[in-house]
This record gives structure tokens, C-alpha cells and sequence, in this order.
């Protein structure tokens, strides 16, 4: 099992404190860049309903999904309390030529 | 002796939100959850959506299963209501006829819907699990179908009964839809988008009768139809706690710690009427009975706290997303969102925000409406130029 690394986007298509959804075949992920400019990947689905953490607010290093307000440390996927008790999953990001780079386990 | 059990009488989202709190918060004595339906405790907004469709089950919208219920020591009572509570003598009585003990009662009897005078085959209600799956077997491409009632439940069904393919009318007795909870702005919003997905969406119109086979209304028109499916409201499950002596209103009243007027006894989730702006009222939604569940088991542990939770609801209906947050103010400032969202600010007299209603593709406006609820418990002071403005980011006013 090898980790293959996928081309998710320029650096600039994330604003700061923000996500952006990546749909790479047959699954989805949270790509997060942070206030002070990292960035993480998770899971795309919230572990309570399935719904999609993009369209969540990022604020400090916290995802909270749009729908049943459920909130995750989008750097280590923990689940933070009531309604999630599931963690996300978390994917290994790197930054290389101004492009952001996920890697998916091949 | 054994101290008596916490017993919590409804085992909806709140009571099963209360019961899952107090394992969690530590309370390791004897925790009874009674309830009248048959199912483990489950989260009702999927009803008239994706259960509804057919792209979700009973296990997708669940709380907790039953597997879990049993670990956490949570003696799930299914199928049974109480049919009696005596306060004077801390006991509580099964419809089977069972006396149980208590040491503090949480009332999360929810409500149910509110019903014509006559029951009618053709006639179907949607307010529990097995309501929905009765509905989703009759909803099948050409299926005629009149919805009684223009707000959340009639609009949310009407607009998956499309996506099956059924034909639609919708019939409200208001001069808008969802009136009682939205403003025109977001009722106008609504009725364009369910006419432009091909729903017959009548105004200040009443049921003069329904038949078996079609729906007269006081003007003399039928409507033929093979199905009505009726949304009218929802009927607070106060009687338990008024035949016990409890104050109520147009539900189970409580004070600022979510006590009813029964000392140890508690209400919590959509019978609950509490304070809100100093006027009692009730909050039929998900996010009430996720936060007074919690709170009513964390007060039932002796925390004492005051519940000062900010509300807020959600609907979804074909590809567009509503959510509100706070309360509405007569001081409007609209802002124009991408691909014909709106995003309304309810300012109050000195400015400040008390709440925003957000209508928008998709969950595209949850971001703002997380960011409003920040604005509103952070009293921030805001520009009515800014608010209008979709350019300005309502993050920035938080980073002050």
C-alpha cells in the first residue's frame, strides 16, 4: 500500500481559513489551508449525516459542519463533542510548486 | 437502598440527546428512557427528506441503536407510554400499568400531528418514522397528491414528492407560505422555486371537504387526487403533565433552568415552553431539542445553569437551503448572495445583530449563518453598508 499523491490545486483556490472540496473518484475530501497558512486534509462527509464539511465555516483549526453544527479539529479529524462522536479520517498534505498535493492510499 | 432512577418520559431526539448526555457527563445510576414508538431514539428531519425519497433508513437517522443503548446501561422501555405521573409521591405509571420510582423526570413528550376531525384512508400525517415509511409507499411517478399546509412539513414533502415524479398541490390557507416563521422575502423565494419545479401552489385557499378520490374546496373547486397528505401543525403531548398539576401553556412550561413547576421535574425538545425575549414559546426543531435535551440532563445532574442557547432551523427543499438564526426584528438589511441566494440581518434598535434567515444553493449559506450566530453572542457593532454589501466578509468583524 503506497501513498499516491494527487494534484488538488493551486494554493491560492483555498483562502485562509477556509476549505475547499475535492472530489478525487469515487471519494471526497476537506482540504483546509489554516489562518497561518497550512494545510490538512480530511474526509469530505461529516461522520454524524454524511454531509459535506466544505460548506462548513473554518474558524481557528475547527470545521463545523453546516447542517447539525457538528465540530472537528480538521488537524488531528478529532470529533469535538455532541452530535459527532465519530473522528475524521485525515490525509496527508504538502505543498509543492505553489500546487496543494493530497495523498490517497493507492 | 438503592437512590430511585432518573427516568426520562419520550424517547425522541431530546430524550435520547438527555439520556446519551447524563452517561456522559458521568451520572452512572439507573437510567430509564421511555417511549411510545417502537424505535430506538432517532433525528426526524431526514423524515420528509431522504427517508422520504428512499435514500436513507431508519439506521441512518438514528441517534443511538439499541446496541448502544444497552452499553451505556440505558434501559430503553420502547412501545409503552406513561400514563400517569404523581409528583407528590416522585412515581410514574406505564400504560401497562408498571409503578416506577423516580429520583427526577425529564418530560421530552415531544407532539404529534395535529389531525383533521375525521380519519380517511387517502389521508396520511407525517410526524414519526413508520408515518414516513406509510407515505413513501404511496408516492410512486403520476401519483396525484394534495398537500394540505404551506409550511416546512407540506413543502419539504411536496418537494421530494417531485423528485419521485408525483404530480403536486399544495394548498395553504395564509397569503404565503411558511408565514408564521419566515419572512415574505423567503416565502416569496419559496414559492417561485416550488413553481418552477412544477408544484400547483394555491394561496388563501381552504378545504371545504376531502373525498376519496379528490379534495373540494370552500370555492367550489376539485381537486382530483389519489392521495392528501396533511401538515398542519403539531400538537404539543402536554396532557401527561397537566393531568399531574404542571403549569402549561401551549406546552410544558418551564423557567430559565428548564424546571417545570414539579420539583425534580424537567422538560426539554418540542412540548418545552420556555422564555425566549421574555415571551413564552415553543421550538419545533432540531437544533432545540439537540440543546435542551443536553441542558435539561445536565441541570437533572444539579449544574444549575440557565439556558441561553441561540435558535435556529434548517429546511431543504430540491436543490436550495434554508437556515435561520436568532430571532426577526422588524430592522431589515438584505444581502444579495451568488446564483439568487438572499441572506436577511435582524438588527435591533442600537444595531446590533439578533438574527439572520439565509436562503441560498445547497448548504452555500451555512458559512454566513455560523458566522451571524458569532456576530449575535459577540455584540458586535456592525455597518448597515457592510451587512448589504456581499463583498465584505462577515468574518471580519469577528477579527475585530
Amino acid at each position: 500500500m503506497n501513498d499516491q499523491w494527487i494534484d488538488v490545486c493551486a494554493v491560492g483556490e483555498i483562502d485562509e481559513e477556509d476549505v475547499l472540496r475535492f472530489d478525487h473518484g469515487a471519494h471526497t475530501y476537506a482540504v483546509f489551508r489554516s489562518a497561518d497558512n497550512e494545510f490538512f486534509a480530511t474526509a469530505g462527509l461529516c461522520t454524524h449525516e454524511k454531509i459535506h464539511l466544505a460548506d462548513g465555516l473554518v474558524m481557528d483549526h475547527v470545521i463545523e459542519c453546516p447542517k447539525h453544527n457538528g465540530r472537528f479539529d480538521y488537524r488531528s479529524g478529532k470529533a469535538l463533542g455532541a452530535p459527532v462522536c465519530v473522528n475524521l479520517k485525515t490525509y496527508p498534505v504538502r505543498v509543492e510548486a505553489g500546487r496543494v498535493l493530497l495523498a490517497v492510499t493507492a | 437502598m438503592m437512590s430511585a432512577p432518573l427516568i426520562i418520559v419520550g424517547a425522541g431526539h431530546a430524550g435520547g440527546r438527555a439520556a446519551l448526555t447524563l452517561r456522559e457527563e458521568g451520572y452512572d445510576g439507573r437510567l430509564i428512557l421511555i417511549g411510545d414508538e417502537p424505535h430506538a431514539p432517532y433525528e426526524r428531519p431526514p423524515l420528509s427528506k431522504a427517508l422520504l425519497q428512499g435514500s436513507l433508513d431508519l439506521a441512518g437517522c438514528s441517534l443511538c441503536d439499541s446496541t448502544r443503548l444497552a452499553e451505556l446501561g440505558i434501559e430503553h422501555i420502547a412501545g409503552n407510554a406513561v400514563s400517569r405521573l404523581v409528583p407528590q409521591q416522585h412515581q410514574l405509571q406505564l400504560a401497562d400499568g408498571r409503578w416506577l420510582d423516580y429520583a427526577g423526570v425529564l418530560l421530552a413528550t415531544g407532539g404529534r400531528a395535529r389531525r383533521l376531525p375525521q380519519d380517511q384512508a387517502n389521508v396520511l400525517y407525517l410526524r414519526t418514522h413508520d408515518e414516513a415509511l406509510a407515505l413513501r409507499a404511496t408516492l410512486r411517478p403520476g401519483t396525484r397528491l394534495v398537500v394540505v399546509g404551506g409550511g416546512f412539513i407540506g413543502l419539504e414533502v411536496a418537494a421530494t414528492a417531485r423528485g419521485l415524479g408525483c404530480a403536486v398541490t399544495v394548498l395553504e390557507a395564509g397569503p404565503r407560505l411558511a408565514g408564521r416563521v419566515l419572512p415574505p422575502t423567503i416565502s416569496e423565494a419559496l414559492l417561485k422555486v416550488h413553481r418552477e419545479h412544477g408544484v400547483d401552489v394555491r394561496l388563501n385557499v381552504a378545504v371545504e371537504c376531502i373525498h376519496a378520490d379528490a379534495v373540494q374546496l370552500v370555492d367550489g373547486q376539485t381537486l382530483p387526487c389519489d392521495l392528501v397528505v396533511v401538515g398542519i401543525g403539531m400538537q404539543p403531548n402536554v396532557e401527561l403533565a397537566a393531568a399531574a398539576g404542571l403549569d402549561f401553556g401551549q406546552g410544558i412550561r418551564v423557567d430559565a433552568y428548564l424546571r417545570t413547576s414539579a420539583t425534580n421535574i424537567y422538560a426539554a425538545g418540542d412540548v418545552c415552553e420556555f422564555r425566549l425575549g421574555g415571551v413564552y414559546q415553543r421550538q419545533e426543531t432540531w437544533r432545540n431539542a439537540e440543546a435542551q435535551g443536553r441542558h435539561a440532563a445536565l441541570n437533572l445532574l444539579g449544574r444549575a445553569l440557565p439556558f441561553e442557547a441561540v435558535p435556529g432551523f434548517w429546511s431543504d427543499q430540491y436543490d436550495w437551503g434554508l437556515q435561520t438564526v436568532g430571532v426577526m426584528t422588524p430592522s431589515i438589511v438584505s444581502r444579495a448572495l451568488p446564483q439568487g441566494g438572499v441572506l436577511l440581518f435582524y438588527l435591533d434598535a442600537d444595531g446590533y445583530l439578533q438574527g439572520a434567515c439565509g436562503w441560498a444553493p445547497g448548504n452555500s449559506v451555512a458559512k454566513d449563518i455560523k458566522l451571524c450566530e458569532r456576530l449575535i453572542l459577540a455584540r458586535v457593532a456592525l455597518s448597515t453598508a457592510g451587512l448589504a454589501d456581499p463583498a465584505v466578509s462577515l468574518k471580519h468583524w469577528l477579527r475585530g
